[in-house]
């Protein structure tokens, strides 16, 4: 269902340099360090309270790293806050989907928010998102009525919404069934195949073929 | 960018509508405190005429910083405020429209209800006239000033008290000119200056607090 | 060469050890301000042909008055550093200010209302300036409440930065409206201090028990500083060399 969207514009390399962040006075993680380019996957793991999500964050700009920075196509992220953000999306531990809002109404909030590339008027490319998330006929249901793996869903459509070449996902596996799991799998794959990037977080191992998948554990640096 | 503002704008409205149980709380609150004092103070017409802008002053005051949390709090728990903040859209616009869309909710209903009010407390035309403007100017500053201290404590457990301390002394300055304003028009004189003051007040909170708010929103949410 | 210098400043280590040779000499100096200040206005001043000795109050009660506002401004100031360079000492310097300056307004209000006792016979009167000295300190109560809300003591040292700064802009307004209100209210209140009439004896010790509290504030910031500091680097290498070469 990925299969006829074109190869992204302007996908780039997104790297870390010696990213520690204190917490309580205490080292989180010190000196991360990785490089990721187009096509390539990076897998975190590590245990509860390893620092995973505080790492997505640092790497989608919302936490500042104490030291170190990120850098996306060799500038760092906090020079070019406005372009960076435009390549990203980031799902994250909360959904950031409105409960009382009808699932047409988060997705449009979500298209504006991220300056999309698609028309918010434009039905017939809602409908195939909708129809690609597997909440066609949904559309005017409160959010609130949705169950958590259809929640999990939406909040992922963000991804789908805009031309955007870095998925950053916590763990996004999370309340799917396997159905579910399998669609998100598929996403990856195509956005990869399109010359994305993606940084995850997840407990499940991803069933993701023909992709450099680099793991980083957080424990192991700790 | 316009865009961006107006969804906003217009996402803050329908959540409003679809909570209508809430929607009346803080003017409700706002005559509540009002009707007390006659109670508390005696019905005298000569004190009540006399003090009138003063108590319909401070319970603005309290309505407002009554429903100051909804600006922010739920936005942070649901995670559409880390969302805003990664968004492609400057945050200070998305703030301005969070403001303007919690005076709608909040504000408006006050400006309504205070000059019914001030004639249950037989001020005179002159007074309720001016009373009315200085409502339309002053409680929107309220709301403007209100959003920076609830970024700044939206992310606590217990920020409420903490709330008020930090909102309250920055409000004296509405509350004063505000009722002179009143006062000097239920008095028989000008209440041209006080007003312009006022209209000043507006005007630099509108213009300052967006930008405040952002950056202490980037704090709590990191 | 200013940069490099505020880096360096930001240095914990050098900061550390700028600060503990500066100590001596604040100190020296401090006292003997204070002492030649007191001296001056408590023995040399004359009396007042109004207030009598009651008046020398303001050899504590102004220079307080006056700290209270300089502090919120250097708590501004290292709010902005703060905010821009995210310098450590900057946010150390500005948590500590805040107790400090909420201490000297507290005391500004304090000798104020002793002072109006004999002038006006009530402890407490809605003076302009009273009144925004104690809206003053609810902007000081509000920034420590802030800072100790906030579990992580950088985000909350961020966060107060933001509270003072958006608290300088606004206390020229309260502070306008404020006496807007009582000039209203009151009509002219009775000048308690009035500048250009006041007698050279009188004014010289005045002002140096102004610098004498500067230099107090001084030394009382650094030494909090320095506390706090050695604290918050606890687990670093230059703290621990400092302890097992020392003692």
């Amino acid at each position: 269902m990925f299969s006829s969207l074109p190869a992204y514009t302007r996908s780039k390399a997104l790297s870390a340099k010696k990213l520690s962040v204190e917490k309580q006075d205490r080292w989180l993680f010190k000196n991360i360090s990785f490089e990721l380019q187009p096509k390539e996957v990076l897998h975190l793991e590590g245990e509860n309270g390893s620092g995973k999500t505080t790492l997505l964050r640092v790497l989608c700009g919302l936490t500042m790293a104490d030291e170190g920075e990120v850098y996306w196509d060799d500038v760092a992220i906090q020079k070019q806050a406005y372009d960076y953000h435009l390549q990203l999306s980031y799902v994250g531990h909360s959904d950031g989907i409105k409960q009382d809002l009808t699932v047409l109404e988060n997705l449009r909030v979500a298209m504006v928010l991220s300056r999309s590339i698609y028309k918010v008027s434009d039905k017939k490319i809602l409908g195939e998102i909708l129809k690609n998330i597997g909440l066609e006929n949904k559309e005017n249901t409160l959010a609130f009525h949705l169950s958590a793996g259809q929640r999990r869903r939406l909040a992922f459509a963000r991804c789908l919404l805009n031309d955007s070449a870095l998925w950053i996902l916590d763990e996004p596996l999370t309340a799917l069934d396997t159905k579910g799991v399998a669609f998100i799998e598929q996403a990856i794959q195509a956005h990869i195949e399109r010359g994305g990037l993606a940084v995850i977080t997840s407990h499940q191992s991803l069933d993701i073929r023909n992709v450099r998948c680099t793991r980083l554990n957080l424990s192991a640096v700790a | 960018m316009l865009q961006a503002f107006f969804i906003i704008l217009q996402r803050d409205l329908i959540l409003a509508v679809r909570h209508r149980a809430e929607l009346m709380n803080p003017v409700l609150f706002f005559v509540l405190v009002v009707v007390l004092f006659p109670l508390g103070i005696g019905a005298e017409a000569t004190i009540l005429e006399r003090i009138a802008p003063g108590i319909i002053w401070v319970a603005a005051l309290l309505a407002a910083l009554l429903s100051l949390d909804r600006i922010f709090r739920t936005d942070m728990e649901d995670g559409s405020l880390e969302q805003m903040l990664i968004s492609a859209q400057p945050m200070s616009l998305l703030i301005l429209a969070k403001i303007i869309a919690h005076w709608l909710i909040t504000g408006l209903p006050v400006v309504i209800a205070g000059p019914l009010l001030a004639l249950f407390l037989g001020l005179s035309v002159e007074g309720i006239e001016t009373l009315f403007i200085t409502l339309l100017l002053g409680t929107p500053i309220l709301s403007a000033i209100g959003s920076v201290g609830v970024a700044l404590t939206v992310g606590l457990r217990r920020g409420g008290v903490i709330l008020s301390l930090l909102v309250l002394p920055l409000y004296v300055p509405v509350l004063i000119f505000a009722s002179q304003a009143v006062d000097a028009a239920a008095a028989g004189f000008q209440p041209a200056a006080a007003i312009g003051m006022l209209s000043a007040l507006l005007l630099l909170s509108l213009s300052l607090t967006p930008w405040a708010a952002s950056a202490a929103l980037k704090m709590s949410v990191s | 060469m200013i940069m490099r210098f505020i880096y360096q400043l930001g240095s914990p280590p050098y900061f550390y050890a700028l600060s503990g040779r500066l100590l001596p000499w604040l100190t020296g100096i401090c006292l003997i301000l204070f002492a030649t200040g007191l001296y001056g206005g408590l023995v040399l001043a004359p009396a007042d042909y109004q207030q009598g000795d009651s008046f020398r109050i303001i050899y504590i009660h102004v220079p307080a008055a006056w700290m209270s506002m300089f502090v919120y401004m250097v708590m501004a100031f290292s709010g902005a550093m703060a905010l821009i360079w995210r310098i450590k000492i900057a946010e150390i310097i500005l948590i500590n200010s805040a107790h400090i300056g909420a201490v000297f307004t507290f005391l500004a209000l304090v000798t104020g209302s002793i002072w109006g006792k004999p002038m006006w016979g009530t402890w407490w009167v809605w003076d302009a300036r009273l009144t925004s000295e104690l809206l003053l300190l609810f902007l000081y109560l509000g920034v420590l409440a802030l800072y100790s809300a906030i579990d992580d003591k950088r985000k909350a040292a961020r966060a107060v930065a933001i509270l003072a700064l958006v608290g300088v802009v606004n206390i020229p307004i309260i502070h306008y409206s404020v006496e807007w209100w009582s000039t209203l209210h009151q009509g002219p209140t009775i000048t308690k201090f009035d500048a250009p009439s006041i007698d050279t004896r009188m004014l010289i010790p005045l002002l140096l028990m102004a610098v004498a509290h500067k230099f107090l504030y001084a030394i009382v910031v650094l030494l909090r500083a320095r506390n706090d500091l050695l604290w918050r680097e606890r687990r670093s290498q230059w703290v621990a060399n400092l302890f097992k070469g020392g003692s």
